[in-house]
């Protein structure tokens, strides 16, 4: 019996999050929020570099870490057709494996397509069991933690070639064994759950929604698990095992990129660009009973950086490096900050100190309270458009060329 | 006596032939790759396929070349497993040092009957175990169905190398490149360099970009329904007629593209609206029935008709122009064929957004079936006075 006890918990062990870990897109909690603190806060291109490795292809994918392994996407070759899942060793930075993939058929060459890094924009996400991983050339793929294929899944072959404007950017997300895909595009759009150990569809279910690109958030409504997702002018909330539509609040802007995150039963969902900000009451909500709107902020909203939650502040970034700080509680203005440059990263945020990434590569650190109080600025002298993600102590941060370890 | 040996020669062939059925189906190899080509839709045979993949992965290199040659061109999922075991034997071989077929591999990679992408996978496990093998393939691939884009890109890096002090080598490796060249940008590319180097090349007429057409509207579309409606031209082309437009009456008139890329700008043609609905009209020649494929984008959304077809149907407003977006095979019949163009431009948001000013815009041209540009005289009927 004792035996069983320590076997039930050595598989808990192998399976469940450590404190450290950065399993998918926004993080342990999907909401940007490392649980550590202690995070270099300077930094440049050769000082507090653990290790640096060169990339062998292109993408906004973030970095996620799982115990010793940091993991994530890119593609490669003139039209971008090979798609890569990698894997380097946290502690050193060495290539632990690169598992490779023909993309499905693109219905026009990628040369005439603006993204400027590959097919590799969504990030990957693992439970320890599998990591799943996104492509923007329709191909969706399941790998053990040492990067053997479980299942492929060529989603642009089964329901059609994803045909976004700017590519696919919306990042699978595991949940209970679950990984829920959103797919807005100009096509069928909809909405995937698949069983993250087979690779088979559990239920799918059509969106009326254009061209988009947030991430899904799980939430817990009453004990029971949602999917929200935000695109076309909506946000929708979708049972988790059923698919099926539970409510539907109106009010948000035709494109909304940002991903939402939800504290303490409030739901923060950004609408943008230039929408609002609402804050949307879980508690009392019931199958019956559509969410109630907490507040609106004014139209701050942006295209792709998504906010971050530090204490009762929320962080709203915008995509010229500018963050507005609402009062988490009623909604309120108090203050706002030209923090960095140009945006495509999300912040990151550790205690109450925040991580702003720019394109340009500089990081700028700040503590968020009832004022700004910068910390520093961190210039790598290279191109950054994914979000950094917080793990054992360290930064790891996905260049244009390199994927960094920012730590001792 | 003759007899007996021909009954022995037949019991022993019979023997010999049903030895050999036997060792192929029990062959676990030959069963493994089976089981990979048995994967379908909806991650169904994944489980079998993971087994099957260790076992071609145990029998090692010896099983590389049988598993790049039933690499399938059509099925994504199937390829993908065989890859994925590909991959895995050549990884373990590096790193143990095991005996590597390169020299078949490298025959598979130079034989251009075989499917690109198993080339393509082929080449690269020769790269890892002969560097330099790339460069060499791809030099001599100038009209190689899979790596002339590659090689055409090494001519242009070849000849900017040598552009200043040699500009006549330079052009004479432009002009080989741009003769092999299919890719859109790689013709614009190369058609500037040699403009730069005195020497005259029509890229767009190589691309099969049509820029000659008739144009007409606008037509009213206040709340985004004109896509959805049909409009005189769709019933009738009468390049005499006027019609009821947006800001009153409208009648055909010519436009000829002067873009580099040859995309045909509505908002020059005829002029800066919104909310409003365009047509255009031309005609090519064919010397002979023939198959093309016509690769179209349009902003905001885009319908094509041929010969009175429609072949094209992207009804989305808020698209962007993305050159070969939208592709059609199309059979064009010996003489007169007739291209007629619908783009849609969406009501101007109350608010503006940041980015760019709204474009409205389309871009059509005719490939053969490998993807090289059909330049067909394109006759455009003037209207009747």
């Amino acid at each position: 019996m004792r035996f069983l006890s320590i076997l039930f918990l050595t598989l808990a062990l192998t399976t469940v999050a450590l404190a450290g870990d950065w399993p998918q897109w926004r993080g342990p909690t999907g909401d940007g929020r490392s649980d550590e603190t202690a995070f270099p806060t300077t930094w440049s291109d050769t000082e507090n570099v653990k290790w640096k490795v060169p990339l062998p292809g292109a993408g906004n994918s973030s970095p996620i870490v799982w115990k010793d392994k940091v993991i994530l996407t890119a593609s490669t070759g003139r039209e971008h057709t090979t798609l890569h899942v990698l894997c380097y060793d946290r502690a050193t930075g060495k290539q632990q494996w690169d598992t490779t993939f023909f993309a499905s058929p693109a219905p026009a060459p990628f040369s005439r397509f603006p993204p400027e890094r590959g097919h590799a924009a969504p990030s990957a996400a693992t439970d320890g069991k599998v990591v799943v991983a996104l492509f923007g050339s329709g191909d969706l793929v399941g790998l053990d933690l040492d990067g053997r294929l479980k299942w492929f899944r060529s989603l642009a072959t089964e329901y059609g070639p994803f045909r976004n404007e700017y590519g696919v950017s919306s990042s699978p997300v595991l949940h209970d064994g679950t990984a829920f895909v959103q797919i807005d595009h100009d096509a069928e759009s909809y909405l995937l759950a698949v069983d993250a150990a087979t690779g088979k569809t559990r239920w799918r279910t059509r969106r009326a929604a254009e061209d988009g690109w947030a991430t899904p958030l799980v939430v817990d409504v009453g004990g029971k698990p949602q999917v929200v997702c935000l695109g076309t002018k909506k946000a929708i909330f979708y049972d988790a095992a059923s698919g099926k539509e539970v409510w539907t609040l109106d009010g948000f802007e035709r494109l909304c990129s940002v991903t939402p995150l939800v504290r303490d039963n409030v739901l923060y969902a950004t609408s943008g660009p230039r929408g609002e900000v609402f804050a949307i009451d879980l508690s009392t909500a019931s199958e019956d009973k559509t969410p109630k709107v907490l507040w609106r902020s004014k139209k701050i909203g942006p295209f792709i950086p998504s906010p971050v939650l530090v204490g009762k502040f929320l962080l709203v970034p915008d995509d010229q490096g500018t963050v507005t700080c609402l009062d988490a509680a009623t909604g309120k203005e108090l203050w706002k900050e030209r923090a960095g440059g140009r945006a495509r990263p999300s912040p990151v945020v550790a205690g109450d100190v925040v991580y702003l990434t720019g394109l340009d590569g500089t990081t700028t650190v700040f503590k968020a309270g009832a004022e700004f109080e910068p910390v520093g600025k961190n210039k790598l002298g290279e191109e950054v458009a994914a979000s950094p993600a917080l793990a054992y102590g360290c930064i790891f941060i996905r260049g244009d060329k390199h994927l960094w370890c920012i730590g001792k | 006596m003759k007899f007996k040996w021909t009954v022995f020669v037949l019991i022993l062939h019979g023997t010999v032939v049903l030895i050999g059925q036997t060792t192929r189906a029990g062959d676990p190899q030959e069963d493994a790759i089976q089981h990979l080509l048995a994967v379908g839709p909806d991650a169904a045979g994944a489980d079998k396929a993971q087994k099957a993949v260790d076992t071609l992965v145990a029998a090692g290199p010896k099983a590389l070349l049988a598993i790049l040659a039933a690499i399938p061109a059509d099925d994504v999922v199937k390829a993908n497993w065989l890859r994925v075991a590909f991959t895995r034997i050549v990884d373990d071989a590096i790193r143990e040092k095991k005996p590597f077929p390169a020299d078949e591999l490298l025959s598979f990679v130079n034989d251009k009957t075989k499917l690109g992408r198993s080339r393509r996978l082929a080449l690269e496990a020769v790269e890892r175990v002969t560097p330099g093998t790339t460069a060499k393939v791809i030099d001599a691939g100038l009209n190689d169905p899979e790596f002339g884009a590659d090689a055409v890109a090494a001519r242009m890096d070849k000849a900017a190398a040598v552009e200043k002090a040699d500009p006549a080598a330079a052009a004479k490796l432009y002009r080989e490149a741009f003769d092999a060249a299919r890719d859109f940008n790689q013709c614009l590319a190369l058609a500037q360099r040699l403009k730069a180097l005195d020497v005259a090349v029509d890229p767009l007429a190589r691309l099969g970009v049509i820029r000659d057409w008739m144009v007409l509207g606008p037509f009213d579309d206040p709340n985004e329904k004109g896509y959805a409606t049909a409009f005189a031209p769709e019933k009738a082309i009468d390049l005499t007629a006027t019609y009821a437009g947006k800001d009153g009456k409208v009648a055909w008139k010519r436009f000829t593209s002067d873009a580099p890329d040859g995309r045909i700008d509505l908002l020059k043609a005829i002029g800066p609206h919104d909310a409003a609905v365009a047509y255009a009209y031309t005609v090519v020649t064919c010397p002979k029935d023939q198959d093309v494929e016509l690769r179209a984008s349009g902003d905001d959304n885009l319908a094509v008709w041929v010969n009175g077809t429609k072949v094209i149907d992207h009804p989305t407003y808020r698209s962007h122009l993305r050159i070969d977006w939208h592709r059609a095979k199309v059979k064009l019949k010996a003489g007169e064929n007739t291209i007629l163009v619908k783009v849609c431009q969406c009501p101007a948001p109350k608010e503006k957004l940041p980015g760019p000013p709204a474009k409205w815009e389309f871009h059509l041209r005719v490939v053969d079936p490998e993807g090289r540009g059909v330049s067909l005289p394109v006759a455009v009927p003037a209207p009747k006075k």
